[in-house]
């Protein structure tokens, strides 16, 4: 038992000692004053209901037959010792009971945040409140919930620790591979030496882009602006064109004009080029990237951007946004596999949303969608 | 010279490596999915197999476990540096070796080398049956029986049930049985060895008593016990 169950016992306890010293010397006293009422019946129990066990003993020591007090000072006759000691028994029990009815939750409580405290995060108390409903048992489900989430946070870091190393590793290893072919054959030094250099440039791409992710993550999104969306894309789409014309894809282009949003314009244009990219990766020659704007119905401004390639299963939807996802079926093309998760958290910073859906009309290819509140 | 195949998802990793290892004196065919690799390595052309163990779709250690269900031959793993549990269950699924990635073309050339080196029948004159207890050990052959019964032993499995052999009734240190068997000197907290023994331990039989005929010494190493 810890020091609040004592602390609540004492309390509830001297409480109710207090009343009953309180309501027996009433009685005692009103009993002194009035000799003549001693025959009359019991008078009605006090309705006080933690002194259940205190009435009838009390209303029998009342009573007149007693012998007279001994002491002439005292003329009302004994002090109830009996019905005192029963009361402050039962009283006792009582308190226990109230004490040991708040201090145990409590404690489970205690103990949960000790082995959470300790890296534990499996603890649930959830169980240990069976039966609870109040605010106790609130505290333990807001308990769980936040172990839970953190669990998930902290294994969703692990994996991107985990993942980042791998990630770093594949450039590592051709470094090194092209280092041994340089020391093997000097007469190819220019080649290996051009291989060690775009190795290099590509960690440095891909610590860049970790960084910009965590900084993102860490909620520096830089100062917002006021921002045309149709000037924003009408950009991009230019480079995309040039980009998907060495693999023949073209790119279809709508935007509804006086649509604004309120963001950083680099970050927001990094994050739309970076699906847009994306689009063209997975464009086959010959199709078209289309990309559109307008404002919607739910006041929301709503981009698309679709493409023809062979989409993905439904499964995967979600998981692209993750760091370093890639579809099991892809050759892993040269980006560093932290476009869309950067695109998803810059959209999350102007509070809009980008999901991967299957196209409406069922042809084949992904749309990302990506909804912005609109600035006035 | 010998043909090596080796199975690898990054395209130009593979490359670069297939191109040391064809100046290095070797036969290189580079393959890029799990699948295809399993299906080559199966073909019987190749001496020896280097799967990655990181690979989408099939992995390195799949591709291992359908080469062991049918082939012994030599594998040598390139696993995750740090990542033990690739290493021990690659070597527990009969993997003969492993160098962790990235590595430096030139080690994993001397460690292929040594693998097909070992894995060659032995020329040696001194290459008579041995015989401990109901093992018989025959190098020129490169079999092992128990109890007339041939025992399948990937080649490193042989190499160091052999040289336990050699040395039966007296422990051999596991830098001796990395020596010998492995051809590389023991590495701290390397636990290939004792993998290997493992495996090779559940392939033989018991001894009367019930004990394994090879026996774990105290710092000292392993002991093939002569009964």
């Amino acid at each position: 038992m810890g020091r609040l169950f004592w602390k609540l016992f004492l309390f509830i306890w001297l409480g109710q000692v207090a009343a009953i010293v309180g309501t027996g010397a009433f009685f005692w006293f009103e009993h002194q004053q009035s000799p003549m009422r001693a025959d009359w019946p019991p008078p009605p129990p006090p309705q006080l209901g933690e002194h259940r066990p205190l009435p009838p003993e009390f209303d029998r020591s009342g009573r007149p037959h007693h012998p007279p007090p001994p002491d002439g000072n005292r003329p009302g006759g004994p002090l109830p010792i009996f019905p005192l000691i029963a009361g402050l028994i039962a009283s006792l029990f009582c308190a226990a009971g109230v004490a040991w009815y708040f201090a145990k939750p409590i404690r489970h409580l205690r103990n949960a945040f000790a082995t959470a405290a300790e890296g534990n995060l499996d603890t649930r108390v959830g169980s240990a409140m069976d039966g609870r409903r109040d605010e106790l048992a609130d505290l333990g489900e807001d308990f769980d919930r936040m172990t839970e989430r953190l669990q998930a946070l902290m294994a969703a870091q692990k994996r991107l620790l985990h993942d980042v190393s791998h990630e770093m590793r594949s450039p590592l290893a051709r470094l090194q591979a092209a280092i041994g072919l340089a020391r093997q054959q000097p007469g190819r030094l220019d080649d290996s030496l051009a291989r060690i250099e775009r190795e290099g440039e590509r960690m440095n791409g891909l610590i860049g882009e970790l960084l910009t992710l965590s900084r993102l993550e860490a909620g520096v999104s830089g100062p917002l602006e006021k921002l045309e969306v149709g000037e924003l894309l009408a950009g991009i789409v230019e480079d995309a064109r040039f980009e998907g014309a060495a693999g023949q894809v073209g790119v279809d282009f709508a935007a509804s004009p006086g649509l604004f949003v309120q963001a950083n314009p680099e970050l927001l244009h990094r994050a739309i080029e970076n699906v847009v990219r994306n689009g063209l990766r997975f464009s086959p020659a010959g199709t078209s990237l289309q990309i559109g704007a307008k404002l919607e119905a739910d006041g929301l401004i709503h981009l698309h951007i679709a493409d023809q390639g062979v989409g993905l299963p439904a499964a995967e939807l979600e998981a692209i946004f993750t760091p370093f996802y890639r579809g099991r079926n892809l050759a892993t093309g040269d980006g560093y596999g932290l476009g869309l998760a950067i695109a998803r958290q810059v959209i999350a910073t102007v509070n809009g949303k980008i999901a991967a859906k299957m196209k409406a009309d069922g042809s084949p290819g992904l749309l990302i969608e990506i909804v912005l509140p609109a600035a006035d | 010279m010998a043909a090596v195949l080796l199975v690898d998802d990054d395209v130009e990793l593979a490359e670069m490596l297939g191109d040391y290892l064809a100046q290095d004196g070797f036969v290189v065919t580079t393959l890029h999915d799990g699948l295809s690799g399993a299906e080559a390595a199966l073909s019987g052309q190749y001496a020896i197999a280097v799967l990655d163990v990181m690979m989408p779709g099939l992995s390195g250690v799949e591709v291992l476990r359908r080469i062991r269900a049918v082939s012994a031959m030599p594998v040598l793993m390139l696993t995750a540096k740090g990542d033990d549990m690739d290493r021990i269950v690659g070597l527990e699924l009969g993997a003969d070796d492993y160098v962790p990635k990235p590595c430096q073309p030139r080690e994993l050339a001397a460690r292929l080398r040594a693998i097909l080196r070992r894995s060659a029948p032995s020329a040696e004159p001194s290459s008579a049956p041995m015989v401990v207890g109901e093992l018989c050990i025959r190098p020129e052959q490169r079999l092992a029986e128990w109890a007339g019964v041939a025992v399948e032993l990937t080649s490193t499995e042989f190499n160091l049930l052999e040289v336990l052999a050699r040395n039966a009734g007296r422990p051999v240190s596991k830098s001796d049985l990395s020596e010998q068997a492995l051809g590389r000197a023991l590495v701290r907290f390397d636990r290939s060895i004792d993998v290997h023994l493992s495996s090779i331990r559940h392939k033989l039989g018991t001894l009367p008593d019930g004990r394994s005929c090879i026996q774990t010494v105290y710092r000292q190493g392993y002991q093939l016990i002569r009964s």
